[in-house]
């Protein structure tokens, strides 16, 4: 329901407003993984215990390697609220009983242009880029919708 | 002891060369070694890492002797030698030292856990080892820094139910309209796989355990768990079942735990539940309150029991906690004296 009002509304902004289709797809964050990984399907429920490292397989058997950016990193943030409804910092409680269980969180990379050359790189690493950063060494596997605009970033954190 | 890690041994020597070609197939050998505060030391290439955690108290009970005592001194060392392989050990240093005296560390080590997961598929794991028995929440998450009080609810003691179990566990994760689904059984053999075990534990056991994520903010369990004792007075066969609930949001958590224990009249059955609720009064600074029953024959002991725990807990760091609080009760003189507890418990 919420999804649909959201997306009412932003089709009602592209209308009404004439904010560009572009200044649209950078509201999206691109879950990335390299193109030669295969997969059936992908939801944000999968996606979600990927993250939480819950689900350590993908559909081939390999070793799912889940990268993030550090917390205070604005797409780290938005990823963070749009996948989990909550700030990195909120999940911290949950790293601590996972650690209790031997279980680390994904591991943090500096920037996108590093998350792109890890996830390409690395059979199984799974991350998230904004759609300006797009190139063909990876493939898109999901899109999330950002709760808050980020589409200014594209510049600032590039590479 | 050493004849009962032969097989964990030999599993892993047999998994050995698996583990170099899979770190050859992933090449994530970028990421360099690691130490994150509470988070332990990271070897990503190899797939390791080692962290832990201690807990030191202050108890003061009403009608015993005060007592300082560092509680626990663990250390975890997880290796993933396999993608279908993951190692866990996890040695405690339990009651070592305290004012009353120094412990030999024979006495006092311990292998609180020592299991390898196989994962099958991306949803269903095989545990081999020992592990924590899977009864309600407290059990599995009994780690002092993650807990808001320096006192146990008397339902998660380990004289109502072993804290380990030995043997195989197998846990299939269910998507149920988007929600998490966990089912685990087990059956335990401690009489031949215990290691290094201090504790009276079972003698063998099975049992089951089903989580359900009812939504973000609430997590439902249910637990069985038909089990005999090793020791010669409790020889006879319990049935335990229990109901948990963890809601949690925005800082607010509330945690029940509920059991039912049934056993023959010589031994006796008992009930309690415990509710705790957590509240932030403000930056890093909680407040906790509890209230516990139980009702029946605990630790032989005809019991019928209420009790209190009103506290407060400061966690200036994810990894740090230190707690303060005050047990009070009617009729508890002997299963939890009334009187003033406090920790400091840290993940490393």
């Amino acid at each position: 329901m919420t999804v649909r009002l959201f997306k009412l509304l932003r089709l009602a902004a592209l209308c009404g407003v004439g904010l560009s289709l572009s200044s649209v797809a950078a509201d999206e964050i691109l879950v990335i993984t390299r193109p030669e990984t295969t997969l059936k399907d992908m939801s944000a429920k999968r996606l979600e215990n990927i993250f939480l490292r819950k689900t350590l397989l993908n559909d081939s058997g390999s070793r799912w390697i889940p990268l993030n950016l550090s917390p205070e990193h604005p797409l780290r943030q938005a990823f963070s609220q749009s996948l989990f409804k909550k700030r990195p910092e909120a999940l911290e409680a949950y790293w601590n009983e996972q650690y209790f269980q031997g279980i680390t969180p994904p591991y943090v990379v500096a920037s996108e242009e590093a998350m792109l050359r890890f996830v390409s790189s690395t059979p199984g690493a799974i991350g998230y880029i904004l759609p300006c950063h797009l190139d063909a060494r990876v493939q898109v596997v999901f899109k999330l919708l950002a709760s808050t605009p980020i589409e200014q970033h594209c510049d600032k954190h590039a590479r | 002891m050493f004849k009962r890690l032969q097989p964990l041994a030999a599993l892993l020597f047999y998994l050995g060369p698996g583990c170099y070609s899979s770190l050859a197939d992933t090449g994530d050998t970028s990421m360099p070694p690691s130490y994150q505060w509470g988070r332990g030391f990271s070897w990503p290439a190899a797939n390791l890492n080692l962290g832990g955690y201690f807990n030191a108290s202050y108890r003061q009970p009403e009608s015993l002797k005060n007592k300082t005592t560092l509680d626990e001194l663990s250390l975890f060392i997880t290796w993933s030698p396999h993608q279908r392989i993951r190692f866990f050990s996890e040695v405690e240093v339990d009651n070592w030292l305290s004012t009353e005296g120094i412990d030999t560390l024979n006495n006092a080590i311990r292998a609180e856990r020592l299991y390898v997961d196989l994962l099958a598929t991306e949803s269903t794991t095989l545990r081999i080892g020992k592990f924590l028995t899977p009864v309600g929440r407290w059990n599995i998450t009994h780690a002092a820094p993650l807990i808001w009080t320096t006192t146990r609810p008397l339902v998660t003691e380990r004289r109502l139910f072993t804290s380990h179990a030995s043997g195989l566990m197998l846990t299939q994760r269910f998507d149920v309209i988007d929600h998490n689904l966990d089912v685990s059984v087990y059956a335990d053999d401690s009489t031949d796989l215990d290691v290094l075990d201090n504790e009276l534990g079972f003698e063998n056991a099975i049992g089951g355990r089903i989580t359900f994520d009812v939504s973000e903010q609430l997590q439902l369990g249910a637990s069985f768990i038909d089990y005999k004792n090793k020791t010669v007075t409790r020889k006879t066969r319990n049935d335990l079942f229990g109901l948990d609930l963890l809601w949690k949001q925005d800082g607010y958590e509330i945690e029940m735990e509920a059991i039912y224990r049934t056993a023959d009249d010589y031994q006796g059955h008992e009930k309690g539940l415990y509710i705790q609720g957590v509240a932030p009064l403000f930056e890093h600074f909680f407040v906790i309150g509890r209230y516990e029953t139980i009702i029946g024959t605990h630790r032989y002991i005809p019991t019928n029991t209420d009790i209190g725990v009103a506290g407060v807990a400061w966690r200036p760091f994810t990894p740090l906690a230190i707690k303060a609080e005050y047990l009070f009760g009617d009729k508890n003189e002997y299963v939890a004296p009334s009187g003033f507890f406090t920790s400091i418990s840290m993940f490393f």
